[in-house]
């Protein structure tokens, strides 16, 4: 059955459910925003006007620029007029249950317009529609059926497919089995979609079946549980994979210590794409924790990059969290440090970072009732890019019908692969009402000032934004209340 | 203790006295006469003409004066060992046949009134003269003055009195493990209490103390009894939610004092200590779900549907109770955002309402959002029970709300990609949505060699092997496969990009289709 086909399917049911429901309940929303974008364009100067020899050289007003051997002229990004890009998405949700005991079906929809400007400016502008699932659900207590476009969540990430997922529960043991026509990660498109060759001139060229089993187990003490999870995603013939991986997902607490650990693989690569241990422990208002972690980036087979044998690196970090009792306050404090494996390649004509570290501080007040106060602080020094930033924020709440508040921020970048240092300087407010419990609107507004120093060449970030947010929900509440 | 004469005196002595008596009693009629009226009950006094008969209180019978008249108690109490207070009192007409004007000086006295109902004082002389202790069946026992002047100087029995035999067992009256029955009826029986009367009942030190509110369920009926002394179903209503199905609670008969009483004061749900140990609120469910759970005491349905909105629980949910007026139980409420301006969906706290104080409940820990990966991938925490998928897929399924990441993210977003500070791949397709924007804003180079991008290093070329290895993922977001196949391809320069650990064997079996790409013929050999 073509995609298509599967669509307009999902879509009939999705229609067809609400005439046939006991309840109902649809939730929507649009959220439009307008930002201003000013992008990277080519420029070129005259050699003859830079200094001083070479193939980097500066222009006269000091900005670099890139003179290639033999022609007259160098070349440079700088920023373009500015452009305003209105994007407009839609999400529309349905719930309906009530067609027998545990039966329900679940839709959710996005579609994305824009109100003018460019809309290149905005990701995915080009696909106007995505349907982000459309299931059938029947829910027992021995068990679970899903079929439709559904999404499968784990450690591994989310995963969405076309088909069918059984679900049994058996004395704390949770077994899952899935499969279907596989969607890309994080696309909810077919492999063969035009949105992955508009961006990448060599696209999958087969579509992909998806099968995974899950098994999962939870102490009845709800102190211990542990997940296995094994995803398989196949080209359509068969030839070959464009993913094989596998996760286990350990989570325990005892004498008030919590320890969580996980290990992703690349069952296909033999490479661990994740190895993390996680110790916490909350000692009376502290939440301190510590984490060991070893991360290498996971590509799926279908591209090149996993042979490029990416190196990774391994991090430990220690957080603390303090919480007033009352919760009128609260901070946190975290350090990390990570240290990049030999890459083993490559000459060293400018020495690269092979370590980073971080630091991060965030804090929140509640001085009375209706007000709130919010401040971070954090500093990331690492490979490719740094950065510090700090905010503050204030909001006050009208009880329930709405809050409304403001945030001024800092922040310096700073890259290492590129020139594009730079500090920025913003103001944003935000206000929110709910005009009912099922209707609630949200406006944001901001502005920022983008300086570039260091004679940095980057896209000018200074900017007005604003953007207008409205959810709804109409029909019964499928949760208990009535 | 008043030492009684346990002998009765002979009839020759009893007739003698009486005599005696009689004499005295007519020779002092003209004295008695003169003296100071006898005060009433209530204080307020009369002056008798010397005719009129002597008005006498009920409570303040003479005894003393009468003690050599009337060698027992029972002759006057003679019913006192079989009813309560019926006949405890000697009929007027008994007075009237020595004070008859004649013999002596007429007097009106009538007996106590017998209430007509109740009171919360639970005595009985029946109980205590059926008591085995013979000390106890002695009226002086409890009636004898502090003073001890001899037989009959008695007086009504006081509370200490009582204590005398009643020994409390801490210093205070009102202390655990007094038992209050002992002495009290219920209160609800005690009718003869008004309604500022019940409002003035002590409140016991004990009530005071932290945590009472918490641990105050009665460990056994007569504990429960001692509850009754004081209070009333209403009592319990006032914060539970189940007293319907509340053993004690429900033995407890309603009142309509305590009723009005309690009508105006809010609930109070203290948080049990149990509450306040780690990981309670993520661990919970086994023991709602277990039998005999008490959430009931506290928590109605609504107090669980703030934050369960799934199907998880719905089962213990549903075996709640509903109360349609009255108290709804600990109520929970989301915030609407905080001053990050976050959207209030991703805003987990929930807070108490105000007339409970303003207690944050924490069902995550902080920055959760951030660390929630494995409680969610081992189910160790039911999502479910508290959120619907859609919930996730807010932010998994990305760019519709900005709900995830803080103001300005993007401004900022390249040092956290770096280091991979969230993985972007849970909610993006790094491939299409990274490079969609980067093309957009002309950071993508797009395969033309502008090389100006990267012109803070002149020799980039030469040394980008080193800084691809480190961080692929983010040279992916602007550069396509074709970029790098120009010279990694064995159809370009041929420059081999494999690292140290690179298994070709594997890889090759996995998905030879990725290895086409570069290599013309099979690289593992002559297969």
């Amino acid at each position: 059955m073509s995609l298509r086909a599967v669509r307009w399917a999902l879509l009939g049911v999705t229609a067809a459910g609400p005439v046939l429901a006991q309840g109902v309940r649809v939730t929507g929303s649009s959220w439009w925003q307008g930002i201003d974008l000013r992008p990277f364009r080519r420029d070129s100067v005259a050699l003859s006007a830079t200094v001083p020899s070479g193939t980097v050289r500066r222009a006269s007003d000091g900005t670099v620029v890139s003179c290639l051997e033999g022609s007259a002229w160098c070349s440079y990004l700088r920023a373009s007029d500015r452009q305003l890009s209105q994007p407009l998405l839609h999400d529309l949700s349905v719930a309906g249950w009530g067609l027998g005991e545990g039966i329900s079906f679940h839709a959710h929809g996005r579609v994305r317009t824009a109100l003018g400007g460019t809309e290149s400016a905005w990701p995915r502008m080009n696909d106007r529609f995505d349907l982000l699932d459309a299931y059938v659900e029947v829910e027992r207590p021995v068990g679970r059926l899903r079929l439709g476009r559904q999404w499968s969540l784990g450690d591994l990430g989310a995963y969405s497919y076309d088909g069918a997922s059984v679900l049994w529960r058996r004395a704390g043991i949770d077994g899952e089995l899935l499969g279907g026509q596989a969607l890309v990660q994080g696309l909810n498109e077919p492999y063969t979609s035009e949105e992955i060759g508009q961006v990448d001139d060599l696209p999958p060229e087969q579509r992909a079946w998806l099968l995974g089993a899950r098994l999962r187990w939870r102490a009845s003490s709800g102190m211990h549980a542990m997940t296995g999870t094994y995803l398989r995603v196949l080209a359509n013939d068969r030839s070959g994979l464009y993913a094989e991986r596998a996760s286990l997902d350990l989570a325990t607490r005892g004498y008030g210590v919590r320890a969580e650990g996980n290990l992703a693989l690349d069952v296909a690569s033999g490479v661990v794409n994740e190895a993390r241990v996680r110790v916490s422990r909350r000692l009376a208002s502290l939440d301190l924790g510590v984490d060991a972690r070893h991360h290498r980036p996971f590509f799926e087979l279908w591209t090149i990059w996993g042979a490029f044998a990416p190196v990774g690196f391994d991090e430990l970090r220690a957080s603390t969290g303090w919480t007033r009792r009352d919760g009128a306050m609260g901070a946190t404090l975290s350090a990390a440090r990570r240290a990049y494996r030999d890459p083993g390649t490559g000459l060293q004509s400018v020495a690269l970072r092979t370590d980073g570290w971080r630091l991060a501080f965030d804090a929140n007040w509640v001085p009375e009732a209706p007000w709130s106060v919010v401040a971070n602080y954090g500093i990331d020094v690492g490979v490719g890019a740094s950065q510090s930033d700090g905010t503050v924020g204030i909001a006050r709440r009208f009880g329930e019908v709405g809050s409304m508040g403001g945030t001024v921020s800092a922040r310096q970048t700073i890259y290492e692969y590129r020139v594009g240092t730079g500090r920025m300087l913003g103001a944003f407010a935000h206000a929110e009402w709910r005009v009912r419990s099922d209707l609630r609107a949200r406006v944001e507004a901001g502005q920022y000032r983008h300086r570039l120093t260091n004679d940095a060449t980057g896209p000018d970030w200074s900017q007005r934004r604003a953007s207008v947010r409205l959810e709804w929900a109409v029909g019964s509440d499928p949760g208990m209340r009535r | 203790m008043y030492p009684h004469p346990v002998t009765p005196p002979s009839a020759l002595a009893r007739w003698g006295t009486a005599l005696l008596v009689t004499l005295v009693m007519l020779g002092s009629v003209p004295l008695a006469a003169q003296r100071p009226p006898i005060s009433s009950a209530r204080g307020q006094s009369t002056r008798p003409s010397p005719l009129a008969p002597l008005r006498v209180a009920p409570g303040d019978f003479p005894h003393q004066k009468h003690a050599r008249l009337f060698p027992t108690c029972e002759g006057c109490h003679a019913d006192v060992s079989q009813t309560t207070t019926a006949a405890l009192f000697p009929s007027p007409a008994s007075c009237t046949s020595c004070h008859n004007g004649t013999d002596a000086r007429r007097i009106q006295w009538t007996p106590p009134a017998r209430p007509a109902t109740p009171g919360l004082l639970d005595f009985s002389h029946q109980r205590h003269f059926a008591a085995s202790d013979t000390t106890v069946r002695r009226c002086v026992a409890c009636h004898a003055t502090p003073s001890g002047n001899g037989f009959m100087d008695v007086a009504a029995a006081t509370a200490p009195t009582c204590f005398g035999c009643h020994q409390h067992r801490t210093p205070s009256h009102y202390d655990a493990p007094n038992t209050c029955t002992t002495c009290h009826r219920p209160l609800t029986s005690a009718r003869r209490l008004d309604l500022d009367a019940v409002r003035g009942l002590p409140k016991p030190a004990s009530h005071r103390q932290p945590g009472f509110g918490g641990a105050h369920a009665p460990t056994s009926p007569a504990t429960a009894a001692t509850c009754a002394t004081c209070h009333a179903r209403e009592s319990c209503a006032r914060c539970h939610m189940n007293v319907a199905t509340l053993p004690v609670a429900s033995s407890l008969a309603p009142d309509p004092r305590v009723a009005v009483l309690t009508r105006d004061l809010l609930p109070a749900w203290p948080v049990p200590d149990t509450h306040r140990r780690d990981g309670f609120v993520e661990g919970h469910g086994p023991q709602a779900s277990a039998p005999g759970a008490t959430c009931a005491n506290c928590h109605a349905r609504s107090s669980c549907t703030t934050c369960h909105t799934g199907a998880g629980a719905s089962a213990v949910i549903r075996a709640l109770p509903e109360p349609s007026r009255g108290p709804r139980g600990v109520q929970l409420r989301r915030p609407l955002g905080d001053a990050r301006g976050r959207t209030p969906s991703r805003v987990v706290t929930t807070r108490l309402v105000a007339d409970t104080g303003s207690r944050v409940v924490r069902p995550h820990p902080r920055n959760f959002v951030e660390t929630h990966r494995t409680a969610a991938a081992t189910g160790q925490q039911s999502c479910e029970g508290c959120h619907t998928q859609r919930f996730c897929s807010d932010c998994h399924a990305g760019e519709s709300r900005r709900a995830f990441h803080p103001v300005n993210f993007v401004a900022g977003h390249a040092a956290p990609t770096y280091a991979r500070d969230r993985e972007c791949a849970s909610c993006h397709n790094t491939e299409v949505f990274c490079r969609d924007c980067h093309r957009a804003s002309g950071l993508q180079a797009a395969g033309r060699n502008a090389a100006v991008y990267h012109n803070a290093q002149p020799q980039w070329l030469l040394q980008h092997g080193r800084a691809a290895r480190l961080e692929l993922a983010s040279c992916t977001t602007c550069h396509t496969q074709a970029t790098c196949m120009r010279c990694h391809a064995t159809t370009g320069w041929g420059v081999n990009p494999h690292g140290r650990d690179f298994d070709a064997e594997r890889l090759g079996r996995k998905a030879m289709a990725m290895c086409a790409r570069c290599h013309i013929k099979d690289p593992r050999g002559s297969r």
